[in-house]
Formats: structure tokens, sequence, C-alpha cells
């Protein structure tokens, strides 16, 4: 569970949040969709803890992984490496291997397992980063644009293997695109331009709000 | 950039200028005792190779000049990681590390000779001039941690020796290869200008003194000649090490 209460987030001139209000209830997949700028990852990073607010409350109950956008992968260890990196050493070492190797079938990076992060693409470096937040142990999931710049054959596919993984867990997923709301989210809720407010997309809009919001 | 070709091209023809320069000037001396010639210089050279006692005057020195650099590389990660992760220790160090830095040589080598004898004094002036290159090398990679990749860590909770060999020593080894290769040719210079002073049973400075003793100047120009080759020797080795790392670290 998060609770954003009364949030206020400023960036020099520009306020960002505030008096943000925001509650993830345990157990669901909720998507933040919104323009560029608005704040998608700034929200994510609030509850992650790397942001701190200038003032209000974020409470959080349980540990926290993290897909993030900019990947933040070790550029000298393999894909495979960096994606058991965060994956409790309470496992064994053969246990941890074949869960990596089975992650890494499903997403569909088998064959780049022994590359380094300088020698695959974006897309396939976003998804190294989501199946290190997958195996790290967590409560929380956080993922931003985890399955960006993918063709939509690729992305439907893995979104089809994502599913059950996340079923009965307590996600944020910020996306653009409308398979992977619309398929994985509980809950989709709409970020405004800053000052955000947030305020939850029916299932019938999603795809008119997304269409408005990627024409832009 | 500069193709290899070219590089190597200009490394020569400088390489060939400078020996010339040197020919012409022991020409215009036209005395051996005061500027040798290079051909005289080379085969002096040619006939030291031949002697044992050279093989294990450069043996002595090479070890002390391992040992000095490995003890000072060890106290440089310790203590430069600690400075690095903490400003307590940082501002604690400093004022040693600028005395350090500020020493002058001689006067170090003077009285290191009075307190040590002369194994022992060789390898502390080494000590006192090399550790702060290095130590300050592994601070600045510390001060350039990825912070991203740092709140990576902190957000999954790795634990700290994971972070130490799995991130941090891999993000300074950059600046531990700048270090490397700065550090051990200034080891190299004070190791055998402390030797020179200290007179130790055997080493490359020992030999230098004896050379000087017998106003032998072709012998002095052999020995730097030697210890220039040693020095690109093991400069030529980091420069492979650097390139092989470089890539990957660069990601």
């Amino acid at each position: 569970m998060i609770i954003l209460k009364g949030v206020n987030k400023r960036f020099g001139e520009k306020r960002l949040f505030e008096n943000l209000d925001f509650h993830v209830s345990p157990g669901t997949v909720n998507c933040l969709i919104g323009p560029s700028g608005c704040g998608k990852t700034s929200i994510l990073n609030l509850m992650s803890g790397l942001l701190p607010p200038d003032s209000g409350e974020v409470i959080s109950s349980g540990r926290i992984s993290y897909a993030f956008q900019e990947t933040r992968l070790l550029p000298w260890e393999t894909v495979r490496d960096n994606a058991m990196y965060a994956m409790s050493p309470r496992l064994n070492r053969m246990e941890r291997l074949e869960r990596t190797g089975e992650l890494l079938n499903q997403l569909e990076l088998s064959e780049a397992s022994q590359l380094r992060p300088g020698e695959i693409s974006g897309g396939m470096a976003r998804r190294v980063s989501l199946a290190r937040a997958l195996l790290a142990p967590h409560d929380i999931l956080l993922m931003d644009e985890p399955l960006s710049s993918l063709d939509p054959y690729l992305r439907s596919g893995i979104v089809e293997s994502l599913r059950p993984m996340l079923q009965g867990k307590s996600v944020v997923l910020v996306t653009h695109d409308y398979v992977t709301a619309t398929a994985l989210s509980d809950r989709v809720f709409y970020l405004s331009r800053p000052p955000v407010h947030i305020t939850e997309v029916k299932k019938n809009d999603i795809e008119g709000t997304l269409e408005e919001i990627n024409s832009e | 950039m500069i193709s290899t070709f070219r590089k190597r091209l200009w490394i020569t023809l400088s390489s060939l200028t400078g020996i010339l320069l040197w020919k012409i000037a022991s020409f215009i001396v036209a005395r051996e005792i005061i500027l040798p010639s290079p051909e005289a210089t080379l085969m002096y050279l040619s006939g030291m190779f031949r002697e044992a006692g050279t093989w294990l005057a450069v043996v002595a020195t090479m070890r002390r000049v391992l040992f000095a650099f490995l003890m000072n590389m060890v106290f440089a990660l310790t203590l430069g990681v600690a400075s690095g992760f903490s400003s307590g220790i940082y501002y604690a160090l400093k004022p040693l590390v600028t005395v350090m830095k500020a020493v002058p040589t001689m006067g170090v080598i003077l009285l290191s000779l009075i307190w040590f004898n002369s194994e022992t004094a060789v390898v502390f002036v080494c000590t006192l001039i090399v550790f702060p290159v290095l130590y300050s090398s592994v601070v600045s990679g510390i001060q350039h941690l990825d912070n991203k990749l740092l709140e990576m860590h902190r957000l999954f909770q790795i634990k700290w020796p994971k972070t130490l060999f799995h991130f941090v020593l891999p993000s300074l080894r950059p600046y531990l290869i700048a270090g490397v290769m700065s550090g051990l040719g200034l080891s190299m210079k004070v190791i055998i200008a402390a030797e020179v002073l200290s007179q130790p049973k055997t080493g490359i400075g020992t030999m230098f003194q004896i050379e000087r003793a017998r106003l032998n100047t072709t012998g002095v120009f052999a020995w730097s000649l030697l210890v220039i080759l040693l020095t690109a020797g093991m400069d030529v080795l980091f420069s492979v090490v650097k390139k092989h790392y470089g890539k990957r670290d660069r990601g």
C-alpha cells in the first residue's frame, strides 16, 4: 500500500505537485497516463523514496521494487547478471539462475543474456531493468514505461507473459500504450499538466484519452 | 581522431629527432665524460645486459617498487573509499595528505636515512611521495560515482560487500588505471632517487652512484636509458589493460 497525503513539490519556479493526494490499494495494478513532463516519473520517484517531498507525507508499507525508465544497469555486468542483481541472497545460486533464465526467456531476452548493456538496444535495456525489478524481493512494484520502444507484436506477447506475474501485486505502472494500460491495469489514472491533478479514467475512455495525449 | 599509424609515425619521428639532437650535441661537446654519444651509450647498455649484476640490480629495484606500490595501493584504496563516503574522514586526513604532497622529496629521503636502515628508508620515501597521488585518484573516483546507480543500490537494499565489489570498485577502475600508470612511474623515480642516497646493497640507484663515483657518464646514461625502457614497458602493459576495460566500463 502507498499513500500520498497533501504532497507538495516544486522544481525551481515550477510547482509540480500541490497538496496532492493519491492512494494505491493493496493487490491492485494502477496505471498512470498523462502528457509528457506532467510528473509521472516524479510521482514514482516520490513513492520509491528517491525524491523527497517539500512537504506532505508519503506512506508505504512493504519493500519497493522499481523498473526505471533510464534503466540504471551496471555497464560492466552482463544482461543476466544485471537481471539477477537485486535477487534475494537467501536463494541458492542454482535457483537464482533458473528463475532468471525463465524470466529472460519470457521477456525475449534469452539470446542477449551474455551481452552487456552497451551492446543492446534501449528497449532491451528497459526490459532488463524490468526483469531486475520483478526478480527483486518486493511488496510494491513501480514500473516506468517498461515496454516502450517495442514493436506491437513483441509488446503484446510480453504483456501476456506479464499479466499473471502482476496478479495480486500492488503495482504502479506508467505507460503511453493502450494495450499495456488495458491488459495489465485494474485502474487507470490521468495526470494533468502541473500542478498535477489525478483523476480516474473509465475503461471506455482510456483509448480516447491516450490518443489525445499521444497526439500532443 | 588520429589513426594508430599516424600516432606511431609521430612517436617514431619525435624519438628519432631526440636521438639526432643528442648526437649533434655530443658531437659539438666532443667529450664522453660530459655528454656521451647515443651509440656509445647503446654499446655500454648492451654490455650491461650480459652482466648478472645488472639484472640483480633491476630485480632488487623492481621488487622495492612493486612492494611499495602495492602497499600504497592498499592504503590508498582503503582510506580513499572511506574518505569518499565520509566527509569526516576526508577532512581528518586532509592536513596529513596536504603535508605529504608538499614535503620536499630530498628532505624526506635525508630524514628517513637518519631514522631507518637503507631498505626501509627507500620504501618509506616512496610511500610518502606516491600515496597522495593514488589516494587523490581514489577519492576523485568515489566523488564521481554515478548517483543514479548509487540510488538503485539503496532502493534495492543491496548489501555493502556486493555494492563495493560489483559497483564501487569497477566504477573506480578508470581512476585506478590512471593512478597506477602515473603512480608506478613516480614510484620508480622516487625509489631510484632514494637508492642513490641510501645505497642499499644492490639496486639501480646504487649502480647510478657507482658509475658517478667512477666518473663514467656513459654508464649513468646507459642506466637512465634502461630505466626509461622499463617505465615504457610498464606503460605499454597498462595501456593494454586500459584498452581492455575501457570499452566495457563505458557501457
